[in-house]
């Protein structure tokens, strides 16, 4: 029986401005269900860390509801935040400035279970040492300093910290960007198993579809706030229905010179949040664009015969 | 033979200091024809920023360079830094990775656009500042005019590389040397900046050296590809054959690691990790992690093999497919 790990329904979060209000989350709902990872893409200033920020509750959500295994967090006591905090573990993107360089790797992986369980001692050690183990690296390690790995290695600890808690849910916040492109391939292969072993659901942010792809099995394209396609990910790489999406899979650099001639170049660049586009965001850069786009705002709707919802009067 | 724009012969750099010289690049070797947009390829460490830094003069004091470098047929000279960089002005040209930082955040660009082109080309501030305009708007930043009285902050990182761009091609160049000029950026500019390289190096004639380790980016914009590996090339030739079939086990190992898109297989990855600079090695650099080394490997140093089209360093290559 699957049971959804982290619902989250018109999530919204503005930050008013002296320029006027930017909808930075504007009514963004997904579900992600247990051993199943949810990716979000999009440009940057689309919007994916602030939703990732507003649903670990490090930023206050201006509407919406986020529903973690049941206890709605808008609602829950300090007491009800912590034991949930526990159970989601987060990595961000760059390993050189999330790790303390004062603290050995040991404290960094094990200050959690010192916290939250109390581990001191040998037994604190054992899992620690486990922890480390689990990611593929030595038991010396945690004796450490950060400054002493290497950015695959500094990301690998990041990952056995992010797990010290038996997490159900870990949130990636572009996890492999800083990375060489072999050493990406470890951490996404390292992600993979632990997902299959230990089957722990994942919030995926990336802006790289070509390593969102592999991992997730639900993928959300936002564009200036909004999602405007979401669904399976496979039947959205195979056949992208938004005319962003297509753009999107369409500007990745494919590795055969052959194609060169093939592409189309995409069209502007994304707009200032601040004045967003009155109707469809997207409607200032499509090059399908009809009079309707220009005022009115098209709805997340389902696409007929396809798991997917698109936000585009095309498919409607 | 047209006169290469960008020629290195046997580039040494080591960095002195009071535990000795280690030495980071080991004799490196190139060609770049004028318009020709050539990668650079390898792993964090590798070398591949540090042949054109010290090419350009933009290493520190305590870097030790030997070798030679001409740029359209003119001698750079090399033993000191600040001699090279005089030497290069006004036929180089630089794009950097962040342009949030390449950028000063207290001044206008047009202030350190003009101040750039003037001290380059050796123009008055007005034509200066023309030329700059005329980049603008060839580079199709929205109104060119304002967007020059912008400060860093107000733009985005998109348009400020465009606005590098400009700049680097105001000063009218021999050689351009892009170090990973989108890795910074979303693919959809991405696609936009390198289509934009791209026209105006074949347009002008500039040579062209592109570093970065996206192999996608490679395919997409360059002709030839030099592949590094612990301060050296490990394998060169044109962008088709390095990509479809290389001949260094390297090569294949990254390109094996790269994700594609619509192949949703696992990665092969490259064990361990590159070594480190000043290690002292005897036989091929990538032998420890390499998954084909014979006795050979492990022993002696293979040397860069001439072959009629491009060439490799490696003692047990891939085999050629006969198609």
């Amino acid at each position: 029986m699957e049971q959804a790990v982290l619902e989250v329904s018109d999530l919204c979060k503005f930050f008013p401005t002296p320029a006027g209000l930017v909808h930075a989350v504007d009514h963004v709902s997904f579900t992600i269900d247990q051993g199943h990872s949810v990716a979000v893409v999009g440009e940057s200033g689309c919007g994916k860390t602030t939703l990732a920020l507003s649903l670990l509750q490090l930023i206050k959500a201006t509407s919406g509801h986020v529903i973690f295994e049941g206890l709605d967090t808008a609602t829950a006591t300090r007491a009800e935040l912590l034991e949930l905090r526990q159970k989601i573990g987060v990595v961000f993107q760059d390993p050189h400035s999330s790790l303390n360089p004062r603290m050995r790797v040991g404290d960094s992986v094990g200050e959690a279970l010192k916290v939250h369980r109390g581990m001191k001692g040998s037994e604190l050690r054992a899992k620690v040492g486990q922890l480390l183990e689990d990611v593929g690296m030595p038991v010396s390690a945690a004796e450490r300093f950060p400054h002493q790995f290497s950015g695959g290695q500094r990301q690998r600890i990041a990952i056995a910290r992010a797990l010290a808690l038996d997490p159900h849910l870990i949130v990636l916040d572009e996890p492999t960007s800083a990375l060489d492109v072999s050493v990406q391939a470890q951490v996404l292969n390292l992600l993979a198993d632990l997902k299959r072993d230990k089957g722990i659901s994942y919030l995926f942010i990336s802006h790289s579809l070509a390593t969102v792809e592999y991992l997730a099995d639900t993928l959300l394209v936002m564009y200036l706030g909004r999602v405007v396609e979401s669904g399976s990910a496979d039947e959205i790489f195979a056949n992208p229905k938004h005319p962003y999406t297509q753009m999107l899979v369409g500007s990745v650099p494919q590795l055969d010179p052959d194609m060169r001639s093939k592409r189309t170049m995409p069209k502007g660049e994304i707009p200032s949040p601040i004045n967003r586009p009155t109707g469809c965001p997207f409607s200032s850069r499509c090059s399908q664009v009809m009079d309707k786009c220009r005022d009115q705002v098209p709805e997340l709707l389902q696409v007929e015969g396809a798991n997917v919802q698109t936000a585009c009067f095309l498919n409607q | 033979m047209t006169v290469p724009a960008f020629s290195v012969r046997d580039l040494r750099v080591g960095y002195s200091s009071r535990r000795g010289v280690t030495q980071v690049l080991h004799g490196v070797s190139m060609d770049i024809a004028p318009g020709e947009i050539v990668g650079m390829v390898g792993e964090s460490g590798s070398g591949k920023s540090t042949t054109p830094s010290a090419a350009l003069g933009l290493v520190t004091e305590n870097a030790i360079v030997t070798g030679s470098v001409e740029m359209a047929g003119q001698p750079i000279r090399l033993g000191r830094a600040k001699e090279t960089r005089q030497d290069a002005r006004g036929k180089a040209s630089v794009i950097f990775q962040q342009p949030m930082r390449a950028f000063s955040p207290y001044d206008r660009l047009d202030r350190q656009i003009t101040d750039a082109i003037m001290a380059q080309i050796g123009v008055s501030r007005a034509e200066a500042h023309q030329k700059a305009l005329d980049g603008f708007t060839e580079l199709k930043l929205p109104d060119p005019a304002l967007a020059l009285r912008k400060y860093p902050h107000q733009m985005s990182g998109g348009q400020l590389q465009r606005a590098m761009i400009a700049l680097a091609f105001a000063c009218k160049p021999q050689v351009l040397i892009c170090d990973e000029p989108t890795t910074a950026l979303d693919v959809t500019v991405q696609a936009q900046v390198i289509h934009m390289i791209r026209t105006l190096a074949e347009e002008r004639g500039v040579g062209v050296l592109f570093i970065t380790h996206d192999l996608g980016v490679v395919a997409e914009i360059c002709d030839r590809v030099y592949v590094m590996y612990s301060g050296q090339i490990v394998e060169e030739n044109t962008v088709n054959a390095v990509l479809k079939q290389p001949r260094h086990r390297y090569t294949r190992a990254l390109l094996n690691s790269t994700p594609v898109m619509g192949e949703k297989t696992r990665f092969q990855t490259i064990p361990g990790n590159a070594p480190g600079a000043g290690e002292i090695k005897v036989g091929c650099p990538f032998a420890p992690r390499c998954q084909a080394t014979n006795d050979l490997c492990t022993t002696e140093f293979p040397a860069l093999q001439h072959q009629a089209e491009g060439s490799f360093a490696c003692h047990n290559p891939e085999p050629l497919e006969t198609v």
